[in-house]
């Protein structure tokens, strides 16, 4: 929510009972055979998994339960099988690469990245957690890591970073994809519920959005629990935990394991029903033409850390202040480029900010190509275009916008405002001479922004850190967080 | 018994058993303390807070039941968690406390009072009372007076009737000082913690920290001799080794004594209400859904609600309050956010009204025509994408 737009929008969703898009098109790329993952948790168990759903298509879903998570060799046998297929699948898009070019630096990327679909973003956090877990994993005397286990535990690690990026396409938690496509009569936090957002977005017919929300929201759609599921699979957990006696190997496990994968199964496919049916209809939206250009970004992310997974592997736990200080401008950065390439993608977008005075747009009525001023000293050309727009423009002379139709190219300036019955008449010059640089014709209709979707220019960081930023101690080097002491509980 | 006389048992307030009536009682311990204070402003948060109705529970079996239960291994962690720092005379405890603290542990006397007295009213206001003398004799700086409190219970009045709250944390004195510690069984790793669950940890840290200051001055000692700085003990990593956090939480303790200042007295609001409101009818699990409900929507249009985003986490009534909101359409269902941008509108159907061009009064004009601009932008780059 943070302005009108949103407001109208909540209230139109109220009245006619249903959610209302905010985007023409679809802003993230979406692949067919997604991985999709469903998890679930046992309780406060913040680092295991109690059963584990996966798949890439909606009639093939791979499921499995831990019993116990609590004992770690349970938890991990648990994971081994989801390790398997996801390693092979995630690192094999590595396999095919190009060699991309920059003056004389040259460096291979990844023709295509993978892509992770998950319901709702606190899947995402348990896959940092169980990364944090997993990738660090080493030897003791009692117990050796298997190698698939700590490749997937980095895996989660990169992802869970990943997704920080705004506007990355490697990981979709699904809630953040439905919330950045449609305004729904709800809070934030009620938002957050997928199964929620999916009953305002399509309501069985006939019934308004906030009943059918109010009635889904009582489905989880995992990771965290239910009080009253846990209660009903606790008592299952205490006699499969007796008839193991102690041991977890796999013979006696198997047997054991029917009555929790029978309480588990249903939930499990329950959230697996949901995430495909939001992926097919959100699929169906054309994709707007920016995503191919963040997907290059996410190729080369993606590329950068299966290499370094494959030889050294590690990444500190906590960032230095020079990594952190670049964290923060390169997230910041592809924010500013996300908003920008979306409201130049799409009008709905680009509503937002006419709404604000950061845009105008309407009909040209007239281009004066040939349109010549002095330029600090000679005279230069500076062409003219002419705009008959509907709506009263708020924007002073002299500020500088950009031309939806090519904005990645030269800056534009407010030279006239004039009003015109409701409307204005705008003119906008352009701030260069050169004839390369396109002009709209006269009946098109143009839309001038504050969005430019131009590299912009990056200061260094200094070379040293300033004392300010130096820590009394460095930050602890990665270390593995499983206590070699307990272990099997 | 050395502290002096126990207080006398304080009968409670008719008032109090008059509007709770029948339905699911709720001692105030620290977490529906903090809860109350993310809707003290809501009145029948406050009527049943005073009351001391457990909302989670009114409702139970009418179609607006909250979802609200606990995961058995979510208490069972905990649980587990305590009593591994209790084992073999509080050793794990008292190495931490070494360790981290640099406290001298030699010696080291604790008391625990839990598990000696009966688990009810009358069982806290005897550890209440030996929780005073105890902390009477650290004050004095007696010889024999305890390192460790376990299962401390602190005594307040909430709206002029005796609370007490049983820390599930500790008071330790070595070298002078008290600090109030709170065990926790959210894990920490990386020097880092979930900010959601360090908040309300550290909230319930500040409640006993304070209450363990009023507790020395009442006793004649020196409230500066309790620390601000409270213990934080949680495991870390994955497994249940406990690690020791150092956090001030002298913020917080300010705002729980503006809290515990502010709390709503049942005796004053029972005066505003007619004779016979009761949350009794609500509560009637025998008596059908519907008439329940609407017992619950005479008493909430009689005292008033105050429906916020946050009730969705915290109060057991949000279902019942957000089909309220829904019915009139207002303007709360959207959030604060959302809510903030319609200043002076009525409803949700309002402002969709005045976005379609209905005529404004002057307190809604600014935001009608903004409504009404988002309008027209909106169909016209819906109608373009058509194109």
């Amino acid at each position: 929510v943070s302005d009108h737009l949103d407001a109208y929008l909540m209230a139109r969703a109220h009245v006619e009972g249903r959610a209302q898009r905010t985007a023409l098109l679809r802003h993230r790329h979406l692949v067919e055979t997604p991985l999709a993952l469903v998890l679930w948790q046992l309780g406060a168990e913040p680092f295991s998994a109690a059963a584990v759903g996966y798949g890439s298509r909606p009639d093939s879903l791979g499921f499995g339960v831990a019993g116990d998570p609590r004992n770690r060799d349970l938890a991990f046998a648990c994971l081994r099988p989801l390790a398997l297929w996801f390693n092979a699948r995630f690192e094999r898009p590595a396999e095919e690469r190009e060699t991309v070019h920059r003056g004389t630096y040259e460096y291979e990327r990844a023709t295509t990245a993978p892509q992770i679909v998950v319901p709702n973003t606190a899947t995402v956090a348990l896959i940092g957690r169980l990364g944090r877990r997993l990738a660090y994993l080493s030897a003791d005397e009692r117990f050796t890591p298997d190698p698939q286990l700590i490749r997937l535990g980095r895996h989660f690690l990169f992802l869970e970073r990943h997704a920080m990026r705004p506007g990355q396409q490697i990981v979709v938690p699904l809630t953040e994809l439905l919330r950045a496509h449609w305004a729904t009569a709800q809070t934030d936090l009620e938002r957050g519920s997928l199964a929620a957002l999916d009953a305002f977005i399509e309501p069985p017919p006939g019934v308004h959005g906030f009943d059918a929300a109010a009635a889904a929201e009582l489905e989880n759609a995992g990771p965290l629990p239910d009080g009253d599921d846990d209660t009903a699979v606790e008592p299952l957990v205490q006699e499969f935990n007796t008839s193991r006696a102690g041991r977890a190997d796999a013979m006696t496990v198997s047997r054991l394991l029917g009555p929790i994968a029978a309480h588990y199964r249903p939930l499990v496919e329950r959230s697996w029903r949901l995430l495909w049916r939001c992926h097919e209809r959100e699929r169906a939206y054309r994709e707007a033409p920016s995503c191919g250009r963040r997907l290059v970004g996410d190729r080369e992310a993606y590329t950068q850390h299966i290499d370094w997974t494959l030889t050294i592997g590690r990444r500190r736990t906590r960032q230095t202040a020079r990594q952190a200080a670049s964290t923060l401008r390169e997230l910041e950065g592809a924010q500013a480029l996300l908003d920008a390439e979306e409201a130049v993608d799409d009008p709905l977008r680009m509503t937002r900010y006419l709404l604000a005075g950061k845009a105008l747009a309407g009909t040209v009525l007239a281009v004066d190509r040939e349109h010549r001023e002095i330029v600090t000293v000679n005279r230069a050309r500076r062409p003219l275009v002419r705009l008959d727009c509907p709506e009263r423009c708020r924007i002073p002379r002299g500020r500088t916008l950009y031309w939806s139709d090519n904005a990645d190219g030269s800056a534009w300036e407010v030279h006239d405002v004039a009003n015109n019955g409701n409307g204005s008449v705008v003119t906008m010059k352009l701030l260069t001479s050169s004839t390369a640089a396109p002009l709209p014709e006269t009946g098109d209709y143009a839309c001038f922004s504050v969005h430019s979707t131009r590299e912009p220019f990056r200061m260094r960081l200094p070379r040293d850190t300033p004392w300010t930023h130096l820590p009394a101690a460095a930050p602890a080097p990665p270390a593995p967080i499983e206590d070699a002491t307990e272990g099997a509980a | 018994m050395a502290g002096g006389r126990i207080r006398p048992r304080r009968s409670r307030p008719a008032e109090l058993e008059d509007v709770r009536g029948t339905a699911p009682e709720r001692a105030p311990n620290v977490r529906v303390l903090a809860g109350f204070a993310g809707h003290a402003d809501c009145a029948l948060a406050a009527l049943g807070f005073a009351a001391r109705v457990d909302f989670d529970h009114l409702l139970s079996g009418t179609p607006y039941e909250a979802p609200f239960g606990m995961s058995p291994f979510a208490f069972a962690r905990g649980q587990s968690f305590e009593r591994s720092l209790a084992e073999s005379g509080y050793g794990p405890l008292l190495a931490l406390l070494r360790e981290r603290m640099g406290f001298d542990v030699t010696d080291a006397k604790v008391v625990n009072l839990r598990g000696v007295y009966p688990q009810n009213r009358d069982g806290m206001r005897l550890r209440a009372h030996e929780t005073r003398t105890l902390l009477r004799d650290i004050a004095r700086r007696d010889p024999s007076a305890p390192n460790l409190i376990d299962g401390a219970v602190l005594e307040t009045e909430i709206g002029g009737i005796q609370a007490h709250f049983e820390a599930d944390s500790l008071a330790a004195r070595f070298g002078g000082e008290i600090h109030t510690g709170e065990v926790k069984s959210f894990p920490v790793v990386d020097s880092r913690a979930e900010p959601d669950k360090l908040g309300s940890a550290l909230d319930q840290a500040a409640i006993y920290t304070l209450l363990t200051a009023r507790t020395v001055e009442a006793a004649g000692g020196d409230p500066a001799i309790v620390s601000p700085k409270a213990l934080l003990i949680t495991p870390r990593n994955v497994g249940l080794r406990p690690t020791l956090s150092v956090i001030d939480v002298s913020r917080r303790m300010e705002r729980t004594e503006l809290l515990l200042s502010r709390a709503p007295d049942i005796r004053e609001l029972a005066r505003e209400l007619p004779s016979g409101t009761s949350f009794g009818p609500v509560a009637d699990s025998g008596a059908e859904p519907e008439r329940r409900i609407e017992a619950l929507q005479a008493l909430a249009d009689q005292v008033g609600t105050r429906y916020v985003s946050s009730c969705v986490t915290g109060c057991g009534l949000y279902r019942f309050c957000r089909a309220a909101a829904r019915a009139c359409g207002s303007t709360s269902l959207v959030g604060e956010k959302g809510a903030r941008l319609l200043p002076g509108v009525a409803s949700l159907d309002r402002a969709a009204e005045l976005a379609a061009g209905a005529p404004a009064t002057i307190a809604e004009q600014p935001v009608a025509e903004q409504l009404a601009l988002a309008a027209r932008l909106y169909d016209r780059a819906r109608q373009q994408g058509r194109r």
